[in-house]
């Protein structure tokens, strides 16, 4: 078995790894590198449906308001600001942060604002911390149940493994969409419990194959070698069996994180997942569905990533599984 | 209703999109690409114009006790399948609204106004040639008061005790006592087919909708002609409505189209002539299509937040008015409304002839927000940007119903002016079916919700203490002196003399605060110039369809 | 034979039976009501006990689940409480929509991804085969709402090639047979086209690896000796063999194939078990919740086990096993 994954896969999958990477860590750091708070609809009628690159004059007023405008200029005693393409004057008195020229604040947004006025690009970074944590935290709650009932199916004797690969089957065979739909719309589901949900939902595949895995080497001249040396189950498991199944499992996790966050953006877009005005890449989709024509950015730019992610993450899955089990092909996909 | 096969009058013109269409449905399913040509060619039939709207939701049923009142269920019902005895007009601007005639050509109180006597016409024949006749009223009366029925508006009909047949042509509404709503009441509710529906027993009305549609007849201007559920359904003229120059039109199509996106497609590609509500950011475009135009009306209804009283937080009149001073209406109506609103103040929205014009709206002040709130010792102690009082924070949650984008996005906007005033707002939406429960058993904090006025204008179901255990006085809002007026314009049928108690009722709801008026907002409709004599209103979208009419293209 | 069918379908029906009784209890737990679709101001508390009782609604959940189930046994799936109808006619209304709108997807997706997948095979390390790799990889991962949205934006409203929504024009009953099916085709080309392609991105890499996985094989050497063509080898002998774990992935494949039409039903206006779902579980339609997640489970079941049985048809090795 290899050691060293990454030395020996294609340039293409380390790209691809090297950008989820910078991706993950630009999501993580989302709240910290986000140019605006992604809920803050400062000037919800003037900043509505910005396209990408607008720059705007920020006017602060009393009380914590503020108002966007295209142009600001210097008036005799106060200023004069353009906005929704009309003229209006503001006094000095009532504008917070006057400078010389027009105000001190001004927006920038890279990727436009949707209809409430709100940062696309920042709105954008959050999503992508929300799905991908749903995708990478749902996967691992998949695996954690896929290996404990692999385990318990290969090594727990013949009943107990058609048992469980019974239920396995019958949950495989189950439309997971429509009961999803329905625990989600029932009950106000946090990012927490979508996550557990999308979980329960994704283990069988991958308890299939550590069992398979598992009931192959339990046959190797290794196992049966410690076995004689009169080490315990439990040991030789831990030890020595689940480090050899932990490639394909690598694998199959990374293919799977892939579905899930497809599953996850579909249930958002169709409005049971992720809940506005959280965003997540599902939800500003379906944010941006009306617009298409006329506000592209606001779909676009979360199809794009998304679209970029999962392909990014099939690369990786490909590129691991070629590399380290050719064998693997046919048990991994789907 | 029924496939009559009147072939040569059916639309079956191929719209050259629709050719278009053919030909690239058959390059990709190649095995049928040499049908096309045949398509092309379908046999040339008489052309008859049908009117199409573009829908979002399709009907239930065709039998209002047993079927869920929705606006397009209302406006079929009443207005195209079926007669009321009085139709009541949109002119309430000066006074209560008039009546017209329909089935019946005239009412008359009697002196002691506790009986009602309606002439009904003598031309009105159900659509299989059976007459309408007194007995269908009284029958229908008694479907309405049916416990074994259930209907949903039943209460509507408790102060009738009994409605007697004179003749065939004379019916008689007795009534306990005397009201201003007692036509309204009498009225609500289209008279039902006796003849055809009474052959189902009514303890097996509910759940039994298909038994309704397969033995419909109608006595309005038109009849159903097909019903193809979550795809459309089709209106056809009834030829034996009474009145021979109506309707205007052959055939009226309901496409049902849920996506919003779709049914703009559909109307500005011209292959749908009316949609009945738009949103508003999408009034512009509607605007700048030459071919098509906006109307707008008032609905009937008001848009709150209403706070609930019986939690100590908003228990004090002082606090839900400095809430309602830190909330800026204009900006919500700005940025969501397009300016198609206005603030609002009252329950009876500003064309409305009881609506009190000398009320101001609480002005947007947060200044004066903070001096009560300060004075009333909600002051931010511990320095986290939230007022506290006795180590509580100021801090509620505010819910709304999902189905509705508007409610949905004045959450936020509500949560962040409140923020400006110390005051911190948790969001919540959920779906109407499950928020009714907490609201009818008062446990929420404060909740966004827009509620309908009836034709009586009767404010118990929302104000009134009663209305606490059974109505929509969801946040127990209770105030003796308001349940007297509340009282007294429901017993008062003299116009000029409610005006006051109106006017007065208004002032006390304003000065109380149980609900923060928000605004109120123009209902907007986009229609082909082609359409003539739409007039969507306050009463129904659908309102006079039998009016409608396409123009001819050039 | 026999009795692996019989066991399949027992476990099936067995978990069936669980999950629609979770449901059950999940939908009857969860907060909101369906009686309240009836509900307005003037409605009382009396009056609500009053409509619940004329529903069954006001005993016990235990005893409303006993009721309901021995109604299913008898094969009475009950009334839907919006549609005041029985929710197993209108099932049956909606049923061969969905299986059209699957059957054509299902179609396109494997032709499409069988011929691409040959090619690339045949191609392999080629240009080709890189391009239809690309292509294949995007398919697989763009969700297939983005592409529903695209192509309704452009295909349908743009340029107005398609119908924007729906199954069949007005009036179509009364045109003929040959004019309907055309119609009828027309309505179904860009959601199941949608649906399909989204879908044929598994089959090219599946076909494609899968053949040239049997190319590797000693009888595939034997036939190239005996002097045959490559393509009669790759049509013939290696392609025949690598559809049998296509038949197999078929059945795993089949819920996704179900939610993928949901999406496209609801987004297309396709009167299918989809759209009917969707809004079951909004209004709280308890009886159709529960019949049309039966009904699709039944779908899924079945569907799994003629996969199976094609299997074994195909595929003498796994005919003997079973």
């Amino acid at each position: 078995m290899p050691s060293d994954p990454l030395t020996r896969v294609s340039p293409l999958t380390r790209v691809g790894l090297l950008l989820l990477a910078l991706l993950m860590a630009v999501s993580l750091a989302a709240p910290w590198i986000a140019p605006y708070d992604p809920l803050e609809q400062i000037d919800a009628a003037a900043g509505k449906h910005q396209p990408p690159l607008t720059v705007m004059a920020a006017v602060q007023l009393e009380h914590g308001r503020w108002r966007l405008a295209d142009r600001v200029e210097r008036g005799p005693d106060g200023v004069i600001i353009e906005r929704l393409g009309q003229r209006q004057s503001l006094a000095a008195s009532e504008v917070l942060n006057l400078d010389e020229d027009g105000v001190r604040d001004r927006r920038i947004f890279l990727l436009g604002t949707d209809k409430f006025g709100r940062d696309v690009l920042s709105r954008l970074l959050h999503a992508s911390r929300v799905s991908l944590m749903i995708g990478i935290l749902s996967v691992a709650m998949a695996i954690a149940i896929g290996v404990a009932v692999g385990a318990l199916a290969a090594l727990g004797g013949s009943l107990l493994d058609g048992l469980l690969m019974r239920l396995v089957d019958g949950i495989l065979t189950l439309p997971w969409i429509f009961l999803l739909m329905t625990l989600t719309a029932l009950f106000a589901v946090d990012v927490w419990m979508l996550i557990v949900f999308l979980g329960m939902t994704a283990w069988p595949p991958i308890c299939r194959l550590v069992r398979a895995e598992l009931l192959s080497l339990r046959e190797r001249d290794f196992v049966l070698a410690a076995r004689g040396l009169g080490l315990g189950e439990v040991r030789i498991f831990f030890r020595h069996m689940l480090p050899h199944a932990l490639t394909p499992l690598v694998v199959a996790a990374t293919l799977r994180i892939g579905t899930l966050i497809l599953i996850e953006a579909s249930l958002s877009f169709l409005g049971f997942g992720v809940q506005s005005p959280q965003p997540s890449w599902g939800n500003m989709i379906a944010d941006g569905q009306g617009v298409l024509l006329t506000a592209w950015w606001v779909a676009a730019f979360p199809s794009a990533l998304l679209v970029f992610v999962v392909v990014a993450v099939n690369l990786v899955g490909d590129g691991l599984r070629d590399r380290l089990d050719p064998t693997l092909q046919q048990m991994t996909r789907e | 209703m029924r496939h009559e096969s009147l072939g040569t009058t059916r639309q079956s013109r191929w719209l050259p999109h629709e050719r278009v269409g053919v030909l690239g449905a058959a390059l990709i399913f190649v095995a049928s690409s040499w049908l096309a040509g045949c398509g092309q060619s379908a046999p040339p039939q008489a052309e008859v114009s049908s009117i199409v709207v573009a829908y979002p939701f399709d009907i239930q049923g065709v039998n209002e006790l047993t079927t869920p009142s929705t606006p397009i269920m209302n406006g079929m019902l009443y207005f195209a399948w079926f007669l009321q005895l009085v139709e009541e007009q949109p002119d309430y601007e000066d006074g209560p609204p008039s009546f017209e005639p329909r089935l019946a050509e005239t009412y008359e109180f009697s002196p002691d106004r506790l009986q009602l006597t309606f002439r009904l016409r003598d031309d009105a024949v159900w659509s299989d040639g059976v007459p309408v006749t007194a007995d269908d009223v009284r029958w229908t009366w008694q479907a309405h008061t049916s416990p074994e029925i259930g209907w949903s508006f039943a209460e509507a009909k408790a102060r009738i005790t009994d409605v007697e047949v004179v003749d065939a042509h004379t019916v008689v509404f007795h009534f306990s006592e005397v009201y201003a709503a007692q036509l309204q009441e009498a009225n609500l509710g289209i008279i039902l087919p006796k003849h055809a529906w009474s052959e189902l027993p009514f303890d097996q009305w509910r759940q039994n909708n298909d038994w309704f549609r397969e033995h419909m007849v109608v006595n309005g201007p038109y009849e159903l002609e097909s019903w193809e559920p979550q795809q459309r359904f089709v209106l056809r003229r009834n030829p034996r409505y009474f009145d021979p120059e109506l309707p205007k039109t052959e055939r009226i199509v309901f496409q049902i189209t849920p996506d919003t996106n779709s049914r703009l497609a559909l109307l500005r590609s011209g292959q749908a002539h009316m949609i009945e509500v738009i949103d508003p950011s999408d009034a512009a475009m509607i605007e700048n299509e030459p071919a098509l135009q906006l109307l707008s009306h008032i609905p009937r209804s008001f848009f709150f937040v209403a706070w609930n009283i019986s939690r100590p937080l908003f228990a004090s009149k002082e606090v839900r008015q400095a809430l309602t001073l830190g909330i800026d209406r204009q900006e919500i109506i700005d940025s969501l409304h397009f300016g198609y609103s206005s603030p609002a103040h009252s329950p009876f929205p500003s064309n409305l002839w009881a609506h009190n014009a000398e009320l101001e709206p609480w002005p947007y002040d947060p200044g004066r927000a903070k001096e009560i709130l300060d004075g009333l010792g909600w002051v931010d102690s511990d320095g986290d940007g939230i007022r506290d009082k006795g180590g509580v924070p100021f801090s509620f949650e505010l819910v709304t119903n999902s189905e509705s984008q508007v409610r949905v996005d004045v959450l936020p906007m509500i949560q962040q002016q409140l923020k400006r005033i110390g005051v911190e707002v948790r969001t919540r939406s959920m779906e109407f079916n499950a928020l009714l429960g907490p609201l009818t058993d008062h446990d929420f904090d404060a909740v966004v919700q827009a509620l309908a006025l009836d034709t009586s204008l009767n404010t118990s179901y929302f104000f009134h203490s009663d209305a606490i255990d059974s109505g929509y006085n969801w946040g127990s809002y209770s105030n003796p002196e308001v349940d007297e007026l509340i009282e007294a314009t429901i017993a008062q049928t003299d116009p000029l003399q409610a005006k006051p108690l109106y006017d007065r009722l208004q002032e006390m709801l304003h000065e109380d605060v149980p609900m923060t008026f928000l605004y109120e907002s123009r209902r907007l409709s986009a229609v082909s110039k082609r359409l003539h004599d739409v007039d969507p209103n306050a009463i129904s979208g659908f309102f006079h369809i039998r009016r409608w009419y396409l123009e001819d293209e050039d | 034979m026999l009795r692996f069918v019989l066991r399949r379908l027992g476990s099936s029906v067995l978990l069936l039976f669980f999950v629609l009784t979770a449901t059950f209890f999940l939908i009857h737990l969860a907060p909101g009501e369906p009686l309240r679709l009836f509900d307005n101001p003037r409605m009382s508390e009396d009056k609500r006990d009053e409509l619940r009782q004329l529903y069954g609604l006001d005993r016990p959940v235990a005893e409303q689940y006993l009721d309901w189930l021995a109604a299913v046994l008898r094969g009475d799936w009950g009334y839907s409480l919006s549609f005041e109808r029985p929710t197993f006619d209108i099932l049956m209304e909606r049923l061969p929509n969905t299986a059209l709108l699957v059957l054509a997807a299902v179609t396109i997706e494997h032709v499409l991804g069988v011929l691409l997948g040959l090619l690339a095979a045949m191609r392999a390390g080629t240009f080709i085969d890189r391009q239809i790799r690309i292509v294949s990889l995007l398919l697989f991962s763009v969700p297939i709402f983005c592409l529903a949205l695209l192509a309704i934006e452009l295909l349908a409203v743009r340029w107005a090639i398609f119908p924007i929504n729906q199954m069949r024009s007005d009036g179509a009953d009364q045109w003929p047979p040959l004019a309907q099916l055309i119609d009828l085709l027309h309505h179904l080309a860009l959601p199941s086209l949608v649906l399909g392609i989204a879908r044929c991105g598994a089959v090219v890499r599946f076909v494609r690896n899968g053949l040239l996985e049997v190319l590797r094989q000693d009888y595939i050497r034997t036939a190239y000796a005996k002097g045959l063509t490559t393509g009669r080898v790759l049509c013939v002998h290696a392609l025949r063999n690598s559809l049998i774990p296509l038949v197999q992935r078929f059945g795993v494949a089949l819920p996704i194939l179900l939610s993928g039409s949901l999406i496209v039903e609801v987004l297309f206006s396709w009167p299918g078990l989809g759209q009917t779902s969707v809004q079951a579980i909004q209004q709280r339609d308890y009886p159709m919740v529960l019949a049309t997640t039966a009904l699709s489970g039944c779908m899924v079941v079945v569907g799994n086990l003629l996969a199976d049985l094609l299997q074994a048809w195909l595929d003498p090795r796994v005919r003997d096993a079973i």
